[in-house]
């Protein structure tokens, strides 16, 4: 599992705890007048059997502006795939929400080993396409909440349990669901690529370790249901999750300097495209309901012998 | 027929003459403990001839046969004066006793009054640790490099940043000495404290410009720090126990004026504090750091001398059973000065410098793992210095480093571990050079300092070098091969560099002088960080196929004049330095163990050009210095900010300092600095955009724009016990304030969505220091 991201949240909260005097607070800046205006994707293709398309299409504001970014509507928005006979479909948009998913009462087979295009055609007439292959996810075997290591067994973490598929290139997202709730912000981003752990069999990976100290601050609490998706990703979200996370990291003491988040999106009038298309097989994995057994440390998957 | 006899008699006037000279040699020692003064001065008043004491205090002079007065002289000590008749070469030491220090006498001890006026190097400042260690200390400890800071030219990077930048170079730029031995990384704790213990320091020479040809191998300035020698008369005790950190400083003669030892450590303790306090962060955790010194030296005879000095510091950090950061320096010198005739001085050293850190989880968990990095030195060097005759001294030598770089090594524990074992590619570098200087005075006005340093630097194996399509611009995913060189083999051409170096100074009168210099230093060791501070990550790579030769061309010119019989200094300079293949990063680029590190990094050209002026109150109740520089440094990468030039990160507009130190009476000694400087650069976000709920920050040029500007206070007094006066075992205590109207300075400003209304974005603050810190620290001395 990629290196990086697992010290950079360890150093990161190790640190914050040493610096005695230091403090946080709000200030006000002097910004550039600069207005960039671009167009941003977010798309998600997934292979789950009903609603399993998502398109938000919107333009950006300046970083002073507080309001909800402004949907890009009325464009015309088709996925297809590479077979012999492409199968297309036609997105349907939400409203003026800028959202675009299937139309009612249709579905679309999304399917491991194909290569999937995305093309959106705006009202003025330019045209932004993303292709992605859709990389066969392992099953997710075993999902575990227990106390950390980390911390000494005084917080609650998320483990998982699977194969890692052989042959360097795979990168895999977990996406944590808190009571059906997707746990969304970046600081809590879970992906890996397998350049260290390469075909090995993956025991009690440590995805979200839960360092809140108040009650009313923590993310699971008895009695909430947990649940993991195990997503495989293509090298270009992992890019992409990995300067989300170096974002959600900037300014302390060990944070690279801030950096733009690339995209794997084009557009035919040769502005940057910001955000991602992104196209994943889903593994989901038991719930969990936590209770009095899960605030014990946790006890190896390893089976004797190995 | 005609020529062939003048030429002859010119001849036998030049031997007649020789032989009518005689060399005067020997050691200038302060007379209490035996250390060799530095920079001390021989002079003859009869002949208006003199010369000054070297590095290990030898000083030679040579004159006609005569009778005259010897004057021996330093800052501090009464002067003496002998009668001598000389009719042949003499070995000659002179022991100096110290002025007792009393009020409207000369506070700091150190070279001649008006050296800054008359001295050939322009850009050199001599710092006595002295002054230093009367600044008042932050959390009990007084530190070399946040002195060095307070001069003009030389910046820091603000708090928990890496060391010094100076005229616009980086934090790698500078070659920090112990003894000679190189210490790749001086910062304890992210760069709160130096490694360099103040009580086991005689001497800081720091040059910014106009750099000997003695010195190479980093761009941008030499700090010289030279460990004291030990008391070779009797044993001595200084030690400290303050509320944060406690030191402990022995020296003494093992054999009464010819073989000496001096021990010194000194160890802090927040987590134990911390504790003490109930910090709840702090429970389980460990943090701490220490620096051991030793020296011992031996004199063999009138020739012969041997000093052996050792460093050995290091950094600990324990989150409880969960995470370890450990690093630190080794450094070893051995040195033999041998004195041919009484002219030629040379010394032979060795050398040895470590640094290594450690970063891991331990236990043998599914996570547990051990990365350590690390580069080792190996070091000869041969220095003479010959003084020819008074108006010329010459300086040439060789040195040979072999360097060897592990730059990461991840290992595991038992089975458990996730982790593969892993290893990058280990370098190794041979770096040679030799060098001819000569100081020569013109006349009694115009003195210049010229010299040559040729540098060869070749990497050698074992090592490994990718090989990719486009070398000029390589990509991970276009790597057509990977050589692998066995150990000796040669990688690819060395790289083979002159640096001229030439220095003038031309006095206008008694008490102020014109200097400017030219310097060209290539430095081929890179530090790669691309954090603001020193971090376990940082890693040092040598110039090779695809990491190019730093190369700084420096000019420099300035005014130096002192007033009152050199109560006041003052001097204005201005500098002008061009870089070639500086370094930089590509957007995100990723650092940490990265196998093709070449894919991650950018070269161009930068600029930097300043001014500085300098008044310092050398004399008196009331001493101290204002030191304030205006500089712009810019870079200019391709692949950078659209390739337009873009300012520095270690560019800052305006810095002032203001240091006083007042002796109120016997007792009380107070002292304050205040500091200003211009924001770093930073780069603010031009738009956002949602992903996953998450607001995403989109950036435009790099560095265009700026944190709040940097400003402190920080005060110290001084006490210093009724017992004290006539007795050799004396107690102070010092009290001081570190940042004393608790100014919350932005180490960095990041944005982010507000909380309560999503749609907002604010800006966070994070400093730091963000109150005041106060400590108290008990000295004793005997």
């Amino acid at each position: 599992m990629k290196k990086t991201y697992l010290y950079r949240a360890i150093l990161l909260s190790l640190l914050t705890a040493f610096i005695l005097a230091s403090c946080e607070d709000v200030v006000e800046v002097n910004l550039n007048d600069e207005d960039i205006d671009l167009v941003a994707v977010e798309a998600y293709l997934d292979t789950r059997a009903n609603d399993n398309i998502f398109v938000k299409i919107e333009k950006t504001l300046r970083v002073n502006q507080a309001e909800s970014n402004p949907p890009v509507s009325n464009a015309l928005v088709e996925i297809s795939d590479n077979e012999a006979v492409p199968n297309t479909i036609v997105l349907e948009e939400q409203g003026n929400t800028g959202i675009y998913k299937l139309p009612e009462n249709t579905v679309y087979e999304a399917v491991p080993g194909r290569t999937y295009q995305l093309t959106i055609t705006t009202e003025e007439g330019v045209v932004i396409t993303a292709s992605e292959y859709l990389q066969e996810v392992e099953t997710l075997d075993k999902t575990r909440v227990n106390l950390s290591a980390r911390g000494d067994y005084e917080f609650l973490a998320v483990y998982i349990n699977s194969q890692e598929t052989p042959g360097k290139g795979n990168y895999y997202k977990w996406d944590i669901y808190i009571n059906n709730e997707l746990l969304y912000e970046s600081e809590y981003l879970s992906f890996a690529s397998d350049e260290l752990v390469d075909g090995n069999y993956i025991y009690d990976f440590e995805i979200l370790t839960d360092f809140e100290e108040k009650e009313e601050d923590k993310l699971m609490h008895k009695n909430d249901t947990v649940r993991v998706e195990q997503l495989s990703i293509s090298k270009a979200s992992y890019d992409f999750y990995f300067a989300l996370i170096n974002q959600a990291f900037t300014g302390s003491p060990f944070s690279v300097p801030p950096a733009n988040v690339p995209g794997n999106l084009v557009s035919s009038d040769g502005k940057r495209v910001l955000g991602l298309f992104s196209a994943r097989d889903i593994s989901v994995g038991e719930s969990i309901v936590i209770d009095d057994n899960n605030y014990q440390p946790l006890v190896s998957s390893i089976p004797p012998g190995i | 027929m005609l020529k062939l006899k003048i030429l002859t008699l010119m001849l036998l006037c030049a031997v007649l003459a020789k032989a009518q000279e005689i060399t005067l040699s020997g050691y200038l020692k302060d007379a209490s403990n035996g250390e060799a003064l530095i920079g001390a001065t021989l002079f003859v008043p009869e002949l208006k001839q003199g010369t000054a004491s070297n590095a290990y205090g030898f000083y030679s002079l040579t004159i006609p046969k005569g009778n005259y007065t010897i004057r021996v002289s330093f800052i501090g000590y009464h002067p003496h004066e002998q009668k001598l008749e000389a009719r042949e070469s003499v070995t000659r030491d002179f022991s100096l006793s110290g002025l007792s220090e009393q009020i409207e006498e000369v506070t700091v001890r150190g070279e001649a009054a008006d050296a800054n006026v008359q001295r050939v190097e322009m850009g050199m400042t001599t710092l006595p640790v002295k002054t230093i260690q009367k600044l008042p200390a932050f959390m009990g400890e007084v530190d070399v490099i946040r002195t060095i800071q307070l001069l003009p030219g030389i910046q820091s990077g603000g708090e928990a940043s890496s060391g010094l930048y100076v005229r616009g170079g980086g934090p790698d730029e500078n070659l920090m000495i112990l003894d000679e031995a190189p210490v790749y990384n001086a910062s304890h704790l992210l760069g709160f404290f130096s490694v360099f213990n103040s009580n086991a320091i005689k001497d800081i020479q720091v040059y910014k410009s106009g750099i000997p040809a003695e010195y190479g191998g980093k761009a941008s300035s030499v700090i010289d720090i030279r460990q004291k020698d030990g008391n070779s008369k009797q044993l001595a005790l200084d030690g400290g126990i303050g509320n944060l950190s406690s030191r402990l400083t022995i020296e003494g003669p093992i054999i009464k004026d010819r073989w000496s030892f001096l021990i010194a450590g000194r160890r802090t303790y927040y987590d134990v504090l911390g504790k003490a306090m109930g910090l709840e962060e702090l429970k389980d955790n460990t943090l701490y750091f220490y620096d051991l010194n030793g020296k011992s030296n031996f004199i063999i005879n009138d020739k012969n001398r041997i000093y052996l000095s050792a460093y050995n510091g290091k950094d600990v950090f324990e989150l409880g059973e969960s995470l370890y950061m450990r690093w630190g320096n080794t450094t070893a010198t051995l040195r033999w000065n041998h004195i041919y005739g009484d002219k030629l001085f040379m010394n032979v050293s060795a050398i040895y410098s470590k640094y290594r850190y450690n970063l891991g989880v331990p236990g043998e968990n599914a996570d547990n793992f051990d990365w350590s990095s690390q580069i080792r030195d190996y070091n000869l060097k041969l220095d003479f210095t010959y003084y020819f005759n008074p108006r010329n001294t010459f300086k040439f030598g060789a040195n040979t480093i072999l360097h060897n770089f592990k730059p990461g090594q991840v290992l595991t524990n038992g089975e458990n571990s996730m982790f593969n074992d892993l290893e990058l590619t280990e370098y190794n570098t041979r770096e040679n050079a030799v060098y001819l200087s000569n100081e020569q005075q013109f006349s009694e006005r115009l003195s210049v300092q010229y010299g040559v340093r040729l540098s060869h630097f070749q990497q050698i194996g074992e090592g490994e070098v990718n090989i990719y399509e486009n070398p000029d611009q390589p990509d991970k995913d276009e790597v057509l091969e990977t050589i692998h060189y066995g150990k000796g083999d040669k990688i690819g051409d060395a790289f083979v560099h002159l640096e001229p170096r030439v220095g003038m100074k031309f006095s206008l009168d008694r008490a102020s002088s014109v200097k400017a210099s030219y310097n060209r230093m290539v430095q081929n060791l890179h530090l790669i960080s691309n954090t603001q501070s020193p971090s376990p990550l940082d890693i040092w790579l040598p110039s090779s196929t695809y990491i190019k030769p730093l190369i700084v061309d420096q000019v420099s010119m300035g005014y130096f004049r002192n007033f009152k019989n050199n109560m006041w200094e003052t001097s204005v300079e201005v500098y002008y330095k061009d870089m070639q293949n500086v370094l930089d990063y590509k957007e995100g680029a990723e650092l940490f163990l990265n196998e093709n590190i070449e894919t991650e990094l950018l070269h161009g050209t930068g600029e930097s050009k300043g001014l500085e002026v300098l008044a310092k109150k050398a004399k008196g109740q009331l001493t101290g210095w204002v030191g304030y520089t205006w500089s712009k440094t810019t870079r200019k990468i391709e692949g950078i900010n659209n390739g337009n030039p873009y300012p520095s990160d270690y560019d800052r507009t305006h810095d002032l300092s203001v240091v006083g130190n007042y002796e109120l009476n016997k007792r009380w000694n107070l002292a304050a600095n205040f500091v200003y400087s211009t924001g770093s650069p930073i780069s603010y976000p031009v738009a956002k955009y949602t992903v996953q709920g998450n607001q995403v920050f989109e950036y435009s040029a790099r560095n265009s724009n700026r944190l709040p500007d940097y400003n402190r206070l920080d005060l110290s007094a001084t006490y210093d016990f009724k017992k004290n006066e006539h007795r050799r075992f004396k107690q102070s205590i010092n009290f001081s304030i570190y940042n004393v109207y608790a100014r919350r300075n932005a180490y960095s400003i990041t944005p982010e969505a507000n909380e309560d209304n999503p749609n907002q974005t604010q800006f966070v603050r994070l400093s730091i220091i963000g109150s005041a810190i106060p400590s108290i620290t008990y000295n004793v001395k005997f």
